[in-house]
């Protein structure tokens, strides 16, 4: 399967902001020999530790191919980036730590190019990046596939002290593809991606079959746009998104409140109106309805999403690649 | 009884005498004892610190180390003595071989005198450095040259016997001079002696210049445009053809000239040509002639600047063919060629001189011409009399193209020539009027005019005048918007045909410090009807500077102010501007404030003319008028008092602002404080000064809206206000909200043109830094 080639980022093609399911930026470790790092990202990390290590042709893996160094292990994953250009920016930086704008000057650990190549290093860097002030606002969190990794965060060897929301796990149990793994509690990718199945499937259903109210503005939600010309120029879809009033619009995932709101008076109601802090809400919230707890993420990615789903036929927008979303697509379309 | 008595008193006085005199005897005697200890004890003293005093004094007084003398000794006076120092002992050298230190060992005072040697040195070359660049005029005195010589061979002992021959080629040399400057014609009186008379390039484009203008209301004739022809060769000529604006003048001029010359010719005839084939020879060999010269100096001094002129600009072969040229024409009247020339005789007569080499024939035949060709001055000629007495001030020439002249014919000095303080152009500008010069002077020759050695004319001629067009002007009319009326110095004449600037202008004699530059300063007084909030401000690049004068101050409460109460009375602005002007210009600037009054003049007919801006833009029409248009542009566009004037009307007008905002005006900063500024802040440092001053504004204009807390000092602070304003404006505003939220990169540039439609024209690295210190995730993607 090769990798795709990212659509998208022209900087003229008309592309819809999609929250993507799943990006994830990676840390992989040579088995041979294990002062040897390599940083990438993906929206798929088996696939793409596959490619690394050669199970799969396709696919550049230019810098892991050197004799000697296969078998690679992933480390950890810092994941939920909510757009891919936040996870490559993550990357960036994770791959520069002695020089980024993310980390100041005077926290850096990584004080130049050669330096920083121990482990430990590279789980401080990850966790000054994570405490950042950019990357803090982003709904990250990290997955620990070695004991020895864990140990490294918890011991917390340069005191980069910071909150990080660590599952530690087993790369082959998390992203295991057996059936028999299907119905473990465990939060696996698997799990992961059922339960976002079904929240889009809610979705869907209460937005655009149903003609619902935003619940905090009481304002009808009409999501089917008039029919317009069909859009080639990305500016003429911002301008296009600027002149029609089509306001973003998530759902409660709880299956039981299943309110409908508009994104931004939910993004009011859930920071602080003075302005003095991030337009973006904190990651997790409660409901204004059912008080259920929601991930902000969740919620942009369902109104992106819903607004894809509804635009893209009425705009005649090109084909958009979702990242990892085959899945959805199919469904969707075995669905309606 | 009474002897016995008398005796007895007498034996008593003589006891008692005796017994007083052994105690006499006795004090005297212990006196003198301690005056022979004390002078013992202060002998001694005085030889003990005599000691001392030998110690201080250096080793050739008191040295009890006789084998140590003759070691340093030798050192010394090996060093101090240049002379000898060429043959530094082989002994000592030898016996300093192996440890060069072992002289200075345990003794500090020869290392301090070495030291203070070597220092002195030093000093000494630098004093001459300093020296030598204070005043061009002579390269080195004759100490100088001596220190710096022993300078050389002190500090570089060991010198090449190529550079020992050089030293003693140098010092030959001084020796040489030194014999020759008791004759006062050395190489050092001429060093010493004021710069040659040579006129630059831009000197002669002035004199071009001025003669064209000269020559525009004059029939140019043939002989003219020869002149004109001969461009480096000739400054004489051209200087020479100025001073003929009247062909009456013009032909007195001459004749005085002639006056002189023959006047030479007739006191010494011999020594004249003599002395100019003397000088000729003279460049060779040096000197020996200028007593002659001297002499013909005492006679007439433009005689020698002419010649020493055309021996500073000529070759000697040219110089020879000229003298004989010259002997020639004395010698052969020719008559006929009197009617060729006679338009423009003096010209002609200059060609010669320094078109010599080229054109030999042509030059003996001009020069001859030249010499016969007014019967007149033949006549006078064979008059010795006095230059004075001959000379006749020509007062009825036209003095119209001059641009700039005095009112009275009277020789009171008022030129407004902002006089170069070069020499050169010392030189040039005294004669820009020459008439007139002539006049003031009464040195009717304008060959003695070309004499800037002459003190007493060119004192008279350095003026400086530091114009301060200072008018008090009020201004009744009203234009349609009552904002501003500017009105411009006022200019009257007096007299129908010559304008003079009534501004007081103050008048500097300026005899010393020819080569400094003067900073000019032209002020000017607008007085604008209209309420400006201006604060001081200068502008270093453009030297300009603006100033509100004091009246009475009438502080806008911008939220109260009605837009119709501007055109009460009492709303009087009178801003003053200075402005730093170069020396040429500052002449065009009278120049232009001249025709400024002609204009005006013309225009009303009005002995005071008052310039209306907004009312008769067309009056301004000169180019370099920032200022005028700047305040136009300014009063046009500001209609109302309230809006603070854009950066589009005047580049200079962040200055003024109208209305109390509690902006912190950056412009009023320094440079170094908007690096402070900067830093404090962490904003991304930009360049430019300008480009500071503008992103701090825009920056500032965001926590100063929203609320009236003082200017935050810190980063925090700083990013809390101007962070808080940002996220209302943009949460204010559904689609970049929901771009926000829904994580979207955004595109930098894009937010950076929306915020601008808001008013707010921020810098993209300080967006970038907003949404990377917010979370939202942006790129700088085009």
């Amino acid at each position: 399967m090769p990798r795709r080639p990212s659509t998208g980022t022209q900087s003229d093609t008309p592309a819809l902001h999609v929250v993507p399911s799943f990006y994830g930026v990676y840390l992989l470790q040579s088995e041979p020999k294990p002062s040897s790092f390599y940083i990438g990202s993906t929206p798929d990390p088996p696939r793409r530790l596959r490619q690394h290590n050669g199970d799969l042709k396709a696919g550049g893996a230019y810098r892991t191919k050197r004799a000697g160094f296969r078998p690679w292990r992933m480390l950890l994953v810092v994941y939920d980036f909510p757009s891919k250009v936040s996870a490559l920016q993550f990357e960036h930086s994770f791959q520069h730590c002695h020089e980024t704008r993310h980390i100041k000057q005077e926290e850096r650990i990584s004080k130049n190019k050669l330096s920083g190549r121990t482990l430990h290093h590279k789980v401080a860097n990850v966790a000054l990046l994570l405490r950042s002030s950019y990357f803090r606002h982003l709904p990250l969190k990290v997955l620990v596939f070695e004991e020895a990794v864990y140990n490294s965060f918890m011991n917390n060897k340069f005191v980069t002290c910071s909150h990080v929301d660590l599952l530690n796990t087993n790369f082959n149990e998390y992203f295991s593809v057996m059936e028999k793994d299907l119905d473990s509690t465990v939060d696996s990718w698997k799990t992961r991606h059922t339960n976002e199945n079904e929240i889009w499937s809610m979705a869907k259903e209460a937005v655009i079959l149903g003609s619902p109210r935003c619940a905090l503005c009481l304002e009808p939600i009409e999501q089917v746009p008039e029919t317009s010309s069909p859009i080639s120029k990305r500016s003429d879809l911002q301008r296009y998104l600027q002149s029609e009033s089509l306001p973003l619009v998530t759902m409660c995932y709880n299956p039981q409140c299943r309110d409908v709101f508009h994104l931004s008076c939910l993004g009011h109601r859930f920071t602080n109106s003075d302005g003095f802090q991030s337009l973006i809400p904190a990651t997790v919230n409660r409901c204004c309805s059912c008080n259920a707890k929601l991930e902000w993420r969740t919620l942009a990615k369902i109104a992106t999403k819903l607004r894809y789903y509804v635009l893209k036929d009425s705009l005649q927008l090109p084909s958009q690649v979702l990242e990892n979303d085959d899945n959805y697509e199919s469904q969707n379309v075995n669905d309606s | 009884m009474v002897d016995s008595e008398s005796q007895n008193d007498f034996a008593n006085d003589g006891d008692n005498d005796s017994y007083f005199v052994s105690t006499q005897f006795e004090s005297k005697q212990e006196e003198i004892m301690e005056k022979e200890l004390q002078k013992l004890q202060t002998g001694q003293t005085v030889s003990q610190l005599l000691r001392f005093r030998s110690g201080i004094s250096g080793l050739t007084s008191v040295t009890p180390k006789p084998v140590k003398v003759s070691r340093p000794g030798l050192r010394k006076t090996g060093s101090r003595k240049s002379k000898k120092n060429q043959s530094m002992s082989a002994m000592v050298k030898e016996r300093f071989k192996t440890d060069k230190y072992a002289y200075f060992s345990g003794d500090q005072r020869k290392i301090d005198e070495f030291l203070r040697r070597l220092e002195g040195s030093e000093d000494i070359e630098n004093m001459a450095m300093s020296t030598s660049g204070k005043d061009g005029s002579c390269l080195f005195t004759r100490d100088e040259w001596i220190c710096i010589v022993q300078s050389i061979k002190l500090r570089f002992p060991e010198l090449s016997t190529t550079k020992k021959k050089s030293l003693s080629a140098i010092t030959r040399q001084i020796n040489k001079q030194e014999k020759e400057n008791e004759d006062e014609n050395s190489i050092w009186s001429q060093a010493r002696s004021l710069p040659s008379l040579e006129l630059t390039d831009e000197d002669l484009k002035w004199l071009y210049d001025l003669d064209d203008e000269q020559m525009a209301n004059r029939t140019i004739t043939s002989s003219m445009t020869e002149v004109d022809g001969n461009d480096d060769h000739s400054p004489f000529v051209m200087t020479l053809s100025q001073t003929t604006p009247s062909q009456l003048s013009h032909i007195k001029e001459s004749d005085s000239l002639y006056s002189q010359e023959t006047n030479v010719q007739t006191t010494e005839p011999a020594d004249h040509q003599s002395g100019h084939m003397q000088r000729c020879h003279s460049q060779t060999a040096e000197g020996k002639t200028q007593s002659k010269i001297l002499e013909i100096e005492i006679v007439s001094d433009s005689e020698e600047e002419i010649e020493s002129l055309i021996r500073n600009t000529e070759p000697d072969s040219s110089e020879d063919v000229y003298g004989a040229n010259e002997v020639s024409s004395h010698q052969v009247p020719a008559v006929d060629a009197l009617a060729s020339f006679q338009s423009f005789p003096f010209a002609a007569d200059m060609i010669p001189r320094n078109n010599v080499r080229d054109k030999e024939h042509e030059s003996l035949h001009i020069s001859s011409s030249i010499r016969s060709s007014p019967a007149q001055s033949l006549t006078q000629s064979q008059v010795p009399s006095s230059i004075d007495s001959i000379i006749e001030p020509p007062c009825e020439s036209p003095r119209k193209m001059s641009p700039i002249r005095d009112t009275q014919p009277e020789p009171v000095i008022t030129s407004p020539f902002k006089t170069p303080t070069k020499k050169s152009k010392e030189l040039l500008s005294k004669y820009s009027s020459p008439v007139k010069n002539s006049i003031h002077n009464n040195m009717g020759s304008p060959v003695a005019m070309m004499v800037p050695r002459s003190s007493e004319s060119a004192k008279h001629v350095e003026e400086i005048i530091v114009s301060s067009d200072e008018e008090s002007v009020y201004s009744t009319a009203k234009s349609v918007f009552p904002s501003a009326q500017i009105v411009i110095s006022e200019v009257e004449d007096e007299d129908e045909e010559f304008y003079e600037i009534v501004s007081s202008i103050p008048e500097k004699h300026k005899p010393t410090a020819a080569a400094k530059k003067r900073k000019l300063l032209q002020t000017s007084r607008y007085e604008v009807v209209s309420n400006f909030n201006i604060n001081d401000y200068d502008d270093d690049q453009r030297g300009f500077k603006l100033r509100k004068l004091e009246t009475k101050p009438i502080i806008i409460d911008s939220d109260n102010e009605i837009a119709d109460s501007e055109e009460d009375e009492k709303n009087l602005s009178i801003i003053e501007i200075t402005r730093e002007v170069e020396a040429e210009e500052s002449e065009h600037d009278t120049e232009y404030l001249i025709n400024l009054g002609k204009q005006v003049e013309g225009n009303s007919k009005m002995n005071t003319s008052v310039l209306q801006v907004p009312s008769s833009p067309s009056s301004i029409t000169f180019g370099r008028t920032d200022i005028l248009k700047e305040l136009e542009a300014f009063s046009n566009s500001d209609l109302d008092t309230d809006r603070t004037i854009n950066s589009n009307t005047s580049k200079n007008s962040n200055a003024i602002k109208s209305g109390t905002n509690q902006t912190i005006d950056f412009t009023l900063l320094s440079t170094k404080e908007l690096q402070e500024r900067f830093k404090k802040w962490e904003l991304k440092p930009v360049q430019g000064r300008q480009r500071m001053v503008s992103v701090l504004s825009e920056v500032s204009k965001l926590f100063t809206n929203s609320f009236n807390d003082p200017v935050p000092e810190t980063r925090q602070g700083f990013e809390g206000t101007v962070y808080g304003s940002l996220n209302r404006l943009v949460g204010s505003n559904q689609y970049w909200h929901e771009k926000i939220i829904s994580f979207e990169p955004l595109r930098v540039s894009e937010l950076r043109d929306w915020i601008c439609t808001k008013g707010y024209e921020l810098e993209e690295d300080f967006l970038m830094r907003y949404c990377d210190d917010n979370g939202y995730c942006c790129t700088r993607q085009p």
